[in-house]
């Protein structure tokens, strides 16, 4: 800094000061870290989330890539039934027991898992596209679309969510993937109202007038200028979001009401584990710890991701 | 304050139509015939079915349906209609299966659900509040966090799970080991003692383990929100003076922070209570509780499509009146809080 007022009031310029200046100058116009690079570097420190995001990646590549080989290399299959070993424990062959109709557990719980995750990940992508579009719509447009949309946001809302998919799961007989979309979409207007209170904030500051004023297209004024500042909100979501669906996936398959079997997920695998007390206790663990690790980590990663996301809770733990 | 009620509740009317819409749309767009459902004996002839159909006015419009199920039917002027006096004069029909009246069945078992549910409530504010302040005040020590583990846990943990997790473990492992072992469902014991002690103690025992599991939601929300909210209002500067006045830090926290910081614990009541109807369902279901939750998740296996929709309407209605009794509460509670 001093260097560089030297050289410019001095007017000398050699070579080496020269250098010297412009190296100073470019430090004076570096830009300050941005809001994802601050945000990246806070979770790049934050272990907590960074093991939850571990375990769950670990999760997910033994369900869904890992599946296959692992059962093989065991020997054992998710659909091979043996009646003889039903309910029996762990074994050399087996290595988390056998259930009712004498299924590898361990092969079951690895494939119940790939569809579990899927139908959380889909659903959670079908929650938020869903949620923002209307949030947005909502919160741009404001007056009559705005009371008609929170009109049916508070009705869908004011109805107990699993009575809702109850009935609808009855109704329909969903598969994996019909079950994803129905509950993607019935649950997406939490996030619709978070993300249309956050349009009524920015569409009142003056940048947003300002580009108004200059004449800017509707469809760039909400993707350029205002949807950037729903983003975070939305990606704070993501993690809690799919949490909530495996929960919810999880509770409805137990019910008898989801996915049915032989597909095997988390959920319905616990499906008749009430009569399995005395018979199988191992049938009841499992299932049930895979769904509470997998979703552990997720909120985890949710709490990890507002801390480095929102400015105003930095550093506040 | 009346206005203010009176607001809410004309703004609570269009969002029940619209419940009774969604709900009777969703219904009746259901597979399945109600009419060939309620006579499977293949002795009852076409006619009669017919008959049966014209009486029960399923062969009518939609639309006509609907009014008749909202409001009765009297406005058909029909004779061969089954009078209906329609759900908002209280007329839920009858159930399909158990052929009587749908309320009668409802307010059998209105009273068990709610025991669970008050009781969870109650047990998670108890809980959660304590944990909460405590919390709060060790800020950044082993007990907060601790805390904030256990309520990061107990929302991840699938409550129907924890719930067979208690009863392998309490129920079924303990009397295999000798131990006192809990009930593992029913609200009570069928071949229980006479005495009056005994009876209380066998409700308690049967009442206690599904209204702890049931209270693990409202124990993870509330002590959160208390953390943060002694955590804020110990920043004031009434708290400064309160310490400058060399009052105790016992006092202070317990006595003028906790006042404060309890207030909006009132809009953690509506959510609170949603939920719990929820995880009423699948609680009631996994310990055989004789209440709502239960009776929802049968009829919707038994397809008995009025007491589905009753199931909706009174659970709709449920939420929107804690809703509301949760924001009038915080206006009652905090004079800043105006409510126009």
């Amino acid at each position: 800094m001093a260097e560089l007022e030297q050289s410019v009031i001095a007017g000398v310029s050699s070579a080496s000061q020269r250098a010297r200046a412009r190296q100073a100058r470019i430090d004076l116009e570096r830009e300050s870290p941005g809001y994802w690079a601050t945000a990246f570097y806070a979770l790049r420190r934050d272990r907590l989330t960074l093991s939850a995001f571990a375990v769950l990646l670990v999760m997910a590549l033994l369900c869904v890539a890992l599946a296959g080989p692992i059962t093989n290399r065991l020997g054992v299959s998710p659909t091979d039934t043996d009646p003889f070993i039903s309910f029996e424990g762990p074994s050399r062959e087996h290595i988390l027991g056998v259930d009712e109709v004498g299924r590898d557990q361990l092969a079951r719980l690895l494939y119940g898992g790939r569809v579990s995750l899927g139908i959380g990940f889909f659903a959670a992508i079908i929650i938020l596209t869903l949620g923002m579009a209307v949030g947005t719509l909502a919160g741009y447009y404001g007056r009559l679309v705005d009371d008609v949309i929170m009109w049916f946001i508070n009705t869908i809302n004011s109805v107990p969510f699993i009575l809702l998919l109850l009935i609808v799961a009855l109704l329909f007989k969903p598969n994996a993937t019909t079950l994803t979309i129905f509950v993607g979409l019935i649950s997406w207007t939490n996030i619709s109202r978070i993300v249309r209170g956050q349009i009524f904030q920015v569409k009142g500051m003056e940048y947003v007038t300002a580009a108004h004023a200059i004449g800017t297209p509707t469809w760039v004024l909400i993707s350029r200028h205002i949807l950037p500042n729903v983003i975070p909100v939305v990606i704070i979501f993501s993690a809690q979001v799919i949490g909530g669906v495996i929960l919810i996936e999880s509770a409805l398959s137990f019910l008898g009401l989801g996915v049915q079997p032989p597909t095997a997920t988390w959920g319905n695998m616990l499906n008749k584990a009430t009569s399995y007390f005395t018979l199988g206790p191992h049938l009841v663990i499992w299932p049930g710890l895979f769904i509470t690790i997998t979703v552990l980590c997720l909120y985890v990663i949710g709490d990890g991701l507002r801390d480095a996301l929102d400015p105003t809770m930095r550093g506040a733990r | 304050m009346t206005r203010y009620l009176l607001r809410r509740l004309l703004q609570a009317i269009p969002t029940f139509f619209g419940i009774t819409l969604l709900t009777f749309f969703i219904v009746h767009s259901a597979p399945g015939d109600p009419v060939l459902q309620q006579t499977f004996d293949p002795n009852i002839s076409k006619a009669a079915r017919e008959e049966l159909r014209r009486r029960l006015g399923v062969d009518e419009p939609i639309l006509a349906q609907y009014v008749s199920w909202l409001i009765g039917n009297e406005w058909r002027r029909d004779p061969d209609l089954l009078p209906r006096r329609g759900i908002l004069r209280g007329d839920f029909g009858n159930s399909l299966n158990e052929k009587r009246p749908v309320l009668q069945m409802i307010s059998e078992r209105l009273g068990a659900t709610l025991l669970l549910t008050g009781t969870a409530t109650v047990i998670g504010y108890l809980v959660g509040v304590p944990i909460g302040v405590y919390a709060a005040v060790k800020r950044g020590r082993l007990f907060d966090s601790l805390s904030r583990v256990l309520s990061v846990v107990l929302n991840a943990v699938p409550g129907f799970w924890l719930s067979l997790v208690v009863i392998l473990l309490f129920a079924v492992k303990f009397r295999e080991w000798g131990l006192p072992a809990i009930p593992s469902g029913g609200m009570y014991t069928l071949t229980a003692g006479s005495s009056r002690g005994s009876d209380l103690m066998d409700r308690l025992i049967h009442l206690l383990p599904p209204a702890l599991v049931l209270a693990t939601g409202p124990i993870a929300s509330v002590s959160r929100l208390m953390r943060t909210q002694v955590l804020e209002v110990i920043r004031q500067d009434y708290i400064r003076s309160a310490r400058a006045r060399g009052l105790r830090e016992r006092t202070i926290h317990f006595r003028h922070a906790l006042r404060n910081a309890l207030i909006p614990l009132a809009t953690l009541l509506g959510p609170t209570l949603t939920g719990l109807v929820g995880g009423a369902v699948i609680t009631e279901t996994v310990w055989s509780w004789p209440g709502l939750g239960r009776l929802f998740v049968n009829a919707n296996f038994q397809r008995d499509y009025p007491v589905i929709l009753a199931g909706f309407v009174i659970g709709a209605v449920g939420v929107i009146l804690g809703n509301l009794l949760s924001d009038v509460l915080y206006g009652v509670i905090d004079p800043r809080v105006s409510l126009s």
